[in-house]
């Protein structure tokens, strides 16, 4: 025979103050948590989002990122031998592209530049190669032979001065101003923390002779890895990997904040365990008597025990709900990473329900940590002096 | 016995509950102590980096588009008499050991200035001079050293990460004990002669680091570098060392910031925890309260014992809290991985300390004002 | 003069809109150095009329006169300062504080008097030996037996010297050896020491330790008796 759940909810509610600081305590600890782990996360899934396992990201030899890769023609027309790819009538299908960086301030703060990268593409081969994920948001793409460039949405809403009619200066050598025509989207990619330009004309403000990079499509896994060791192999001696593997190995820096909310949950679980560890034990306390009667009356030791933890859990979880409910207040916040390529990549915090469930799960174990003890000490205490106390 | 004994007993009332509740205080107040340290540390870093009075001249829109070398007797040639003490290049390499992917901060710098213009390492005259006499001569920081376990002497060979990705081979002639962090660095002059051997076309520099000899003179170069090269093909942005550094923090998505926010928020668990204890103890104190009360204990006393009890246990949490580390990085070199040695500033350490107290005298005022008010008569019959 | 003097004093407590009388009217003077057991059963007033002549509450109407001090015209602050001098309290369940040892129990009133720590010292011994416990000063309460725990409260009860000691119910939770050596203590402080005692009780053979009964009933005063006359009757 199990105590009724109600007897816990009862006497939560006998102790009000002592309850609900417990449990807000719990709210704040669980909200950090859950929010650590969208920062993280968040990072990580904006990154792997933008790589497409289907897309063949083509750098030369020792690159390890876009920007510091330099393809010149002859190696590009090497890459028209590719086995597996998907062709149209004149070849496969094919976007060189030639990424450098542009600087600017952000909306709010004078004093901080931030970079973005600047992609110089032919605006079809591009969506082509990005199965027609980027979409106009407003105005319309840049003319060919053009100085003008439309912008990623997460760029126009960080930089001031990025907006249509707006005029921003790119190149080196001789910088030169470019008409903001258009805003784009490829759905939270990192490609929304660009600035796209029509690609002859970036090399020549940039005075670059070659490009950065290759994309091509392939229709499948296995497609792709013929593709990759045709590129990787003696003829082409190129690298290229899959576009979700190269943008998961750039996003690595985000460890730091994965272990700061590792440590940081442990640390802060632990005050919230023993907080709830001295609620549970002034709640034994002062149920001295009530144990004795109840285990008088025919409840065991076990009924005992669990119905303590029980009320420790009850008290957690309330909290843990709680702490998730606040962290969905910082749903869609925006954040800036700046992976290996120095460019800076915006992304919305998103609070998953893989977080709600981790940070629910911490709650129970911060409840059961905190109860487990107290609990004990009720279940151990022999009946005669439990009715003799108090 | 003074009315502290009688403090410091009640505390001892119900031992269980003190320490978790001290412990329970001190770990918030840990990671406060530690975010506030990190702050602190960065904070101290860009403003002695302000104190060097140098600028950094780089390509207008980002340093990661070099300019050619010559813009550096240009600027020389342009600052009035005494206001520059010495322009050092630099050229971002990136090196990285054969066989580990991660590239580390390495450097090609000039040979001649590099010594005056990071005066702060300690260069000594004897290191200068090897590292002016050998073409391949390296300079790395102690703790790099350390960590690849190089010894002065030792040939080293690094990748580039750059293209051309050029593989260079260099001799280790000093390792100057006041180098920060994991830095290595070697003469541009090698670089270049590297490039142009593979490429045909010379070493770009990225930045233009000019050593000022006053904050006047450096008030000067920060406008009127920026306004000589306007409207030619090399246009510059001169920035404050500080500035040029605080972007690397502001766009990577701020983490030191990051942990400073969760390290004030949480000390919101610390309040939380304090007030449940107080508010539980004073709870079934309250008779107790009342008989101090009859023996002539007024009101005002008791609300400031009450007060007293709350902050003692915030003093002790922070002292468990400050205390350990304080020490560990006081009597001990700390280092903590990307942060470098760290030690707690006194500042941080009183002011988390204060933090601590005012936690437990927050928790404590809600009790307190309730046994201030507490009716005596009432208070006695009540059977708790 | 009587040392205490009460006028017409009444004691209405609300408790949320219904007014409840305890005492009503009542007018009772008692003289320095007498020892006094107030009787009655349950509700009839007895705590509330001993917490009204020790400054702990105030009555609704009346007047209340301890030595000099009118103690219906003072506030809080100034009562609390009267007690600490004036009064010493003894209660039904000591109220020691468990975490002192029996002589910093005692200590404890004497912390609010500007007073050298050897003075202290001195009269805390000297209460111990007049309550017969000097050889336990270093015990805890949960260390002692209830009737040591009793002869402890009392030397708190006299540490500052006060001229008037208020005990309710000093011997209810005791068995009959203990309380009976506690009256004997109380007896001793009243003639020896010329102490005024108001003791509430409801037993009759603690009662008959004191030198005067007062009976109350519903508020008021039922039966005033000095001691030979109690006697006869039991």
């Amino acid at each position: 025979m199990a105590l009724p759940f109600r007897y816990n909810v009862l006497s939560l509610a006998a102790r009000p103050t002592s309850t609900i600081t417990s449990t807000l305590l719990i709210a704040i600890v669980i909200g950090t948590f859950a929010y650590l782990q969208a920062v993280t996360d968040s990072a990580f899934s904006t990154m792997a989002a933008t790589g497409d396992p289907n897309t063949i990201l083509v750098l030369s030899q020792a690159a390890d990122s876009e920007s510091v890769s330099r393809l010149g023609k002859d190696e590009l027309n090497k890459l028209e031998m590719t086995p597996g790819v998907v062709r149209n009538g004149s070849g496969p299908i094919i976007s060189p592209e030639v990424v450098a960086i542009s600087s600017g301030y952000t909306k709010d703060d004078d004093n901080v530049t931030v970079n973005a990268a600047v992609r110089g593409v032919d605006y079809d081969a591009a969506c082509a190669v990005r199965h027609g994920r980027v979409r106009i948001l407003a105005g319309r793409p840049f003319q060919p032979g053009t100085y003008e460039v439309m912008v990623g949405a997460s760029t126009q809403r960080l930089f001031r001065g990025h907006d249509i009619g707006d005029e921003i200066q790119l190149g080196t050598r001789g910088v030169r101003p470019f008409k903001v025509v258009g805003v784009f989207t490829t759905d939270g990619t990192s490609a929304d923390s660009e600035i796209w330009a029509y690609s002859e004309t970036i090399r020549d403000v940039y005075g670059r002779g070659s490009y950065s990079s290759a994309r091509m499509l392939v229709p499948d896994e296995q497609a792709g890895r013929t593709a990759i060791d045709f590129i990787n192999g003696p003829e082409v001696a190129l690298s290229a990997k899959t576009e979700r593997e190269y943008y998961t190995t750039l996003s690595t820096n985000q460890t730091v904040t994965q272990v700061l909310s590792v440590i940081m949950i442990i640390i802060m679980g632990t005050a919230a365990a023993f907080a709830v560890a001295n609620t549970m034990y002034a709640a034994v306390a002062g149920r001295v008597r009530e144990i004795g009667m109840l285990r008088a009356v025919g409840f065991g030791r076990v009924n005992i025990l669990t119905s303590f933890v029980l009320e420790g859990l009850l008290l957690a979880l309330t909290g843990g709900v709680l702490g998730c409910a606040l962290s969905l207040l910082c749903d869609g916040m925006q954040r800036n990473m700046l992976p290996r390529t120095f460019t800076t990549v915006s992304y919305g915090l998103a609070i998953t329900p893989k977080i709600i469930g981790t940070s629910l799960i911490v709650a129970v174990a911060i409840g059961l940590v905190g109860s487990i003890m107290p609990a004990w000490r009720a279940a151990r205490m022999s009946v005669t002096t439990a009715l003799r106390e108090a | 016995m003074t009315r502290t004994t009688v403090l410091i007993k009640n505390l001892t009332r119900n031992r269980l509950r003190t320490t978790l509740t001290v412990l329970a205080i001190a770990l918030p107040m840990f990671v406060f102590t530690m975010a506030r340290t990190m702050v602190e540390q960065v904070h101290e870093m860009l403003a002695e980096s302000d104190l060097k009075l140098r600028v950094a001249v780089h390509q207008k829109l980002s340093f990661t588009s070099p300019l050619p070398q010559r813009i550096r007797e240009e600027i020389e040639g342009l600052a009035p008499e005494g206001y520059i003490t010495a322009v050092c290049r630099t050229s971002w390499f990136g090196g990285r050991i054969e066989g580990k992917p991660a590239a580390f901060a390495s450097m090609a710098v000039d040979r001649d200035t590099f010594a005056k213009v990071y005066a702060e390492f300690e260069i000594t005259p004897a290191e200068n001079e090897r590292f002016q006499e050998e073409r391949r001569a390296a300079m790395v920081s102690p703790e790099l050293a350390k960590s690849q376990n190089w010894k002065v002497g030792d040939r080293v060979t690094l990748t580039g990460s750059l293209p051309p990705n050029p593989k260079m081979e260099f001799v280790i002639v000093a390792i100057p004990p006041k180098m920060s962090r994991q830095w290595f660095y070697f003469a541009m002059d090698y670089y270049d002669e590297t490039l142009r051997k593979l490429t045909g076309s010379p070493a770009g520099v990225n930045n233009f680091w000019v050593k000022c000899s006053s904050p006047e003179a450096r008030q000067w170069a920060l406008t009127a570098i920026d306004k000589h090269f306007a409207s030619s093909e090399n246009e510059t942005r001169t920035e404050l060392e500080s500035t040029f550094f605080a972007q690397f923090m502001k766009s990577g998505g701020d983490w030191v910031g990051l942990t400073w926010n969760v390290g004030r928020l949480i000390v919101l668990v610390a309040v939380a925890v304090a007030f449940n204890t107080m508010s539980m103890s004073f709870r079934e104190r309250t008779r107790e309260i009342a008989v101090l009360r009859t023996l002539g204990f007024s009101a005002g006393k008791i609300v400031r014992m009450v007060l007293s009890e709350g902050v003692l246990l915030g003093l002790i949490g922070g002292l468990i809290a400050v205390g350990p580390i304080y020490a560990l990085t006081h009597l001990t070199e700390f280092s903590i991985p990307r942060m470098g040695t760290m030690q707690i500033p006194n500042q941080t350490a009183a002011i988390a300390l204060a933090v601590a107290c005012l936690c437990g005298l927050l928790a404590a005022l809600v009790p307190a004002l309730m046994a201030g008010r507490l009716k005596v008569a009432t208070a006695l019959r009540k059977v708790v | 003069m009587a040392y205490i003097e009460l006028q017409g004093v009444h004691k209405v407590y609300r408790k949320r809109n219904l007014e409840v009388p305890v005492l009503a009217g009542l007018s009772i003077s008692i003289q320095a150095g007498e020892f006094v057991a107030l009787m009655g059963p349950s509700g009839s007033g007895k705590t509330t009329l001993l917490n009204l002549i020790g400054g702990l509450d105030s009555p609704t109407r009346g007047t209340i006169r301890v030595g000099d001090a009118q103690l219906e015209q003072m506030p809080e602050r100034e009562l609390t300062a009267w007690r600490s001098q004036h009064v010493g309290f003894i209660f039904q369940m000591y109220h020691l504080l468990p975490v002192l040892t029996a002589a910093q129990n005692v200590e404890l009133p004497l912390l609010l008097f500007k007073m050298a720590a050897s003075e202290r010292r001195e009269r805390v011994q000297l209460a111990l030996s007049v309550v017969g416990l000097e050889d336990r000063s270093d015990h805890r309460p949960s260390q002692l037996s209830g009737g040591q725990e009793q002869r402890v409260a009392i030397a708190r009860a006299l540490v500052t010297d006060p001229q008037m000691l208020l005990a309710d119910e000093p011997t209810g939770d005791l068995d009959a050896t203990s309380a009976a050596s506690v009256l004997h203590l109380l007896e001793r402080l009243n003639s020896e020491f010329n102490k005024t005692i108001i003791m509430v009780t409801h037993d009759p053979k603690a009662a008959s330790h004191a030198t005067r009964q007062l009976h109350l009933e519903k508020g008021e005063l039922f039966a005033d008796k000095p001691r030979e006359a109690a006697m006869v009757e039991y």
